[in-house]
């Protein structure tokens, strides 16, 4: 152990323990004992001002038997998985679009990607207006076509669909970015000898472009499923869960579940189950793109 | 009027030229600042005698107001200094909770209708009852208002400013259909005889005539709150259990449903908070509200201001008795003061004449004690605000009325959107108002 | 140096267009345009119609805009109507100082990572990767509390009762976003592309450790940083769950939040209200377009992972 070179491998590796031990210890503090901390809530009656009692799987019992939670994850899966299906199609769309090789083309990029850099707050102000059935220029459209008033944010049926396409319209663009530069990745040679075995543009699309995207898609959807699992601030801002409870998710109970009902217990259950559904959202995309790896010519 | 005057302030004040102020000197000392991370901090300990006190929803000039007038008048009486700490309403509870539960509130607290008893019941107020017997003012608060602050027979908090929330109305449409203010309804079913003759379908100004303060909050379950006690209902009978589905809160819930059944009112128009309501927008001609749609209108509505009338409390029946609501804002003290004395008496400064007055004024609000009505302000008020006062009956006492009012509201929108039967509605409400409270 | 940028720049633009197909299929190139400008018009029109709104009366309605004129004033009104001024400080020091800290602790872990074979690094990299998914509000109840008990801080005796913690400070505000996995997972797959030789040729220079990682290969790092520094700038500007939960009064509220207010409260203009969004949002949506390059780059290499 004194050759110098060994020496300096031990300077060396402490060196990289002290380069990241300021970043574990911050990681630690804000992730993973509060996912620690949580698990254990979950397990106790506690409203933030007396001690918290150990009342075992009670929390979850409740949780279970307990419609509104039901009713919130219901919704969550609505919203998330209506606007990543829609969503995945209109940007694969879009990116293939912006993929050919148009005059402007990066400016219209950049007006397609502006939304994704304002807040949900900003956004859900903006589409209260667009939206809004007296004053809001949709609707005013809609009546100039001799379409009756749609209430957006008010009618039961309609509330949660807007939302929707609202966070799809911020979205997009991010995820258009990364199936553009998926798609540019693609050899140009697959392409050209689909076209000279006489594919035709939409067999390429199918037989070429999409096995090619796949693991990338699967990227895609997952990383925005998991995104829209966590709506909160949309329904805040805009309809305040309501109308009846068409748009409570389930992070808007626990909000409610941990600061008007000062039910920590029941919080912590719906955010340690939330975490759970993400875990799992995410080995699934992990075994995909294992799965996806092997069949692949090249990585895109 | 206290909104106007905050939006169309054209010049920089002196606290904007400060703050840019601050920006600076903030850019300068970040460093500085993430160490320590101070912010307001809880100021309570420290050396100095300083009382703090949060503040809910207030303006600029309600804040300037606190710190000079009264802040002088505190610090001469006690010689404590006063520090302010302001947050806004909607997520004031929430604010309060998270103190409380910190033990980090100040030592005097805004209050809003309803929390009393969800933040005494977890002990995070101080009870006031033999300083406010001590108090030679105490005969002039309104008595049913002081009911919105106890909890189990305990006071709690004293009132400051009242949201009393009657029918009211916009003069000129009901001019145009024969009404004038003698001839105002004062029974449901005048209520309603009017609503028709209101409507568009009968000739009349407004799309939908009756507003029942529809927003996203819980406004239309307080409209319906009032009709029940309109109808001689309660929330709960004495032993605790539930008692929506009684005759009077079928009677109230059927009478609320008729009217977007027979098309007049509108479940789509929801006020925000932002811009014009139906009332001043023109498409509603009456609103189960207080001096909000008076100020919406004041604020929003075409040239010429149309009026707004604050019409008599109605009545279920010509032989029942008129019912108001009102939403009363109290000051409290929090339990964990280390100056309860001195508490006191900035709760004593702050609900005295002079103070409520242009306390009521800043937050376009009605007055809790009957000689608090010299201000010009007061004054320059439609009088029927102050006379549907005297019929003010509050929501019950309850530490779970926060989480009562949302599940009842959600039930409602079920009914009116045809979804249950009024039956099914207010069957469902017993079971989840029960299951909230705990009873069996 | 400008080997390793040029390399970023040509990830990052657009790849050569196919030129050849796109020359025999010209009949379809007029239609692609079509499309190409729906699409934009679907963005360009509702973000021009709000700086129309914010220009006008503030009885603005539906096709009506400018009937009460223009109004420029709006925007200076907007400011002074309600704390933000205030509000846009509090944000500023927030942001400033949580996405510097997140992209040192970022770098100097990035770079640990990726250069030096210490112990445990396999652990690390693996936890780094499963906190990747990990929502964060599913750790907002939680920290709320830990960071409130806090023990001896804000007044909190030794057991963390008795004063408020982090409650309402800077500091609380800042800490979800002191550090990431994903700003530590995307400095290390930069780091990883550097070459050895530089690191050697500064040891035998004499270089020591910490040198090499702050004066050697962090300037390479750039691009990266600045993804993760927009990133970072992002997360902490827009975030409106956590400093709703975590203030209690007014003066540590930031433009989210006392946006939201300023929304909810009665009788706001609307006019005012789409001035008062204009402005918050256009810091961060310049470091957008600023950070564009890299940005789109970063987002891709995020992917790969």
């Amino acid at each position: 152990m004194a050759s110098p070179s060994s020496l300096a491998e031990r300077k060396m590796r402490r060196a990289g323990v002290a380069l990241v031990t300021p970043a574990v210890a911050v990681i630690l503090l804000i992730s993973i004992i509060p996912l620690i901390v949580a698990g254990y809530f979950s397990l106790t009656k506690f409203d933030m001002i007396n001690k918290p009692q150990w009342v075992g799987l009670e929390n979850y019992r409740r949780l279970f038997g307990d419609e509104a939670f039901w009713e919130a994850a219901t919704n969550t899966f609505y919203f998330a998985f209506g606007q990543v299906v829609v969503g995945v199609v209109v940007a694969l769309m879009v990116a293939m679009l912006f993929s050919q090789a148009l005059k402007g083309g990066a400016a219209m990029r950049t007006v397609v990607y502006i939304p994704q850099a304002a807040s949900y707050v900003v956004i859900s102000l903006i589409w209260t207006f667009l939206f809004d059935p007296a004053i809001g220029p949709i609707n005013a459209a809609l009546n100039g076509l001799g379409i009756d008033t749609i209430y957006f944010l008010t009618d039961q049926n309609w509330a949660m669909p807007s939302i929707m396409v609202m966070s799809l319209w911020r979205n997009l663009g991010y995820f258009m970015v990364i199936l553009l530069a998926g798609i540019q990745a693609i050899p140009t040679s697959i392409n050209e000898a689909a076209h000279v075995d006489g594919a035709n543009a939409f067999q390429r699309f199918f037989l070429v472009t999409i096995p090619q995207l796949k693991s990338t898609l699967l990227f895609v959807f997952v990383t925005w499923f998991l995104g829209a699992m966590q709506m909160f601030t949309q329904s805040y801002v805009m309809t305040q869960g309501g109308p009846i409870n068409a748009t409570r998710t389930l992070v808007y109970r626990m909000y409610d579940s941990a600061f008007t009902e000062l039910n920590i217990g029941a919080a912590s259950s719906i955010a340690v189950l939330l975490f759970l559904a993400v875990v799992l959202a995410s080995l699934l995309l992990k075994l995909g793109q294992k799965l996806f790896s092997r069949q692949e010519l090249s990585t895109p | 009027m206290p909104n106007a005057a905050h939006t169309t302030s054209h010049l920089p004040s002196r606290r904007t030229i400060l703050r840019a102020g601050t920006l600076a000197a903030g850019l300068g000392a970040l460093s500085a600042l993430s160490a320590c991370g101070t912010g307001t901090g809880s100021a309570t300990g420290g050396g100095g005698k300083t009382l703090s006190l949060q503040l809910l929803g207030a303006d600029e000039k309600t804040i300037d107001f606190l710190k000079t007038t009264v802040a002088e008048q505190f610090k001469t009486k006690t010689g404590f200094e006063l520090e302010l700490r302001t947050s806004d309403w909607a997520s004031g509870f929430q604010k309060m909770v998270t103190a409380a539960a910190s033990s980090s509130l100040a030592d005097v607290v805004t209050l809003g209708g309803i929390w009393t008893a969800p933040l005494a019941s977890k002990n995070a107020l101080l009870p006031l009852d033999e300083k406010f017997a001590a108090w030679d003012e105490s005969a002039q608060f309104n008595k049913n208002m002081l009911t919105d602050a106890r909890y189990e027979d305990k006071l709690y908090a004293l009132p400051f400013a009242a949201d009393t929330r009657t029918a009211c109305y916009r003069m000129d449409h009901l001019e145009s259909v024969g009404y004038t203010e003698d001839t105002l309804p004062t029974t449901w079913d005048e209520y309603k005889a009017m609503a028709e003759k209101l409507s568009t379908k009968n000739g009349g100004p407004a799309k939908s005539p009756i507003s029942w303060f529809n927003d996203k909050s819980i406004g239309i379950q307080q409209s319906f709150a009032q009709l029940m006690f309109q109808a001689g209902g309660s929330y709960w009978d004495s032993s605790g259990k539930a008692t929506f589905s009684s005759d009077a809160g079928k009677n109230a819930l059927d009478y609320l449903v008729s009217f977007y059944k027979d098309g007049l009112s509108d479940f789509n128009d929801v006020f925000t908070g932002t811009g014009a309501g139906a009332v001043a927008a023109g498409r509603s001609s009456a609103e189960y509200s207080g001096l909000l749609v008076y100020r919406n209108t004041q604020d929003f509505a075409d040239k010429p201001t149309p009026k707004i009338v604050a019409g008599p409390p109605l009545k279920a029946t010509s032989s029942s008795a008129p019912v108001s609501s009102a939403w009363v804002n109290k000051f409290g003290v929090a339990a964990g003061t280390k100056h309860q004395d001195e508490a006191w008496e900035l709760v004593k400064l702050l609900t005295s004449v002079s103070t409520m007055e242009t306390l009521n004024e800043r937050v376009g609000a009605l007055p809790t004690r009957t000689d608090a009505v010299n201000s010009d302000f007061f004054k320059g008020l439609p009088e029927g605000f102050s006379k549907a006062s005297e019929f003010v009956v509050t929501q019950p006492s309850s530490p779970n009325m926060l989480a009562i009012g949302p599940a009842i509201k959600i039930v409602l929108q079920k009914a009116i959107l045809g979804q249950a039967t009024t039956e099914e509605a207010l069957t469902e409400i017993d079971k989840k108002v029960n299951e909230i409270n705990g009873v069996a | 140096m400008s080997t390793v940028l040029d390399r970023i720049d040509e990830k990052s633009q657009a790849r050569p267009p196919r030129m050849q197909k796109a020359r025999r299929r010209k009949p379809g190139r007029a239609r692609l345009y079509v499309i190409a400008l729906v699409v934009c018009a679907m963005y360009l029109v509702p973000m021009l119609y709000v700086v129309g709104v914010s220009l006008g009366g503030p009885t603005a309605s539906g096709g009506a805009l400018f009937s009460d004129g223009v109004h420029p004033e709006n925007f200076l009104n907007a400011f002074q109507s309600a704390d933000f001024a205030l509000y846009f400080a509090n944000s500023t020091i927030v942001t400033v100082v949580s996405s510097a800290c997140q992209v040192a602790l970022s770098c100097m872990a990035g770079y640990a990572l990726a250069r030096i074979n210490f112990r445990g690094r396999g652990l690390v990299m693996g936890g780094l990767i499963a906190l990747l998914v990990v929502p964060p509000e599913v750790i907002m109840v939680p920290l709320f509390i830990i960071l409130t008990k806090f023990p001896l801080l804000g007044g909190n005796d030794i057991l963390g009762a008795g004063g408020g913690g982090l409650l309402n400070t800077y500091f609380g505000l800042m800490v979800p976003h002191l550090a990431s996995a994903l700003g530590v997972f995307l400095m290390r797959q930069f780091y990883i592309d550097l070459p050895d030789e530089l690191g050697q040729a500064a040891r035998l220079d004499g270089a020591g450790e910490f040198r090499i990682f702050w004066q050697v290969y962090t300037p390479l790092a750039f691009p990266a940083v600045a993804v993760v520094a927009v990133l970072a700038f992002q997360g902490a500007w827009n975030d409106f769950l956590w400093p709703l939960i975590m203030t209690r009064s007014n003066d540590m509220q930031t433009l989210q939040l006392g946006l939201t207010v300023f929304f909810q409260q009665d009788s706001t203009q609307w006019n005012l209200l789409m001035a008062a969004v204009l402005i918050i949002s256009i810091p961060v949506v310049v470091l957008f377009l600023f950070g564009q390059r890299y940005f789109q780059s970063g987002i891709v290499a995020g992917s790969d992972k």
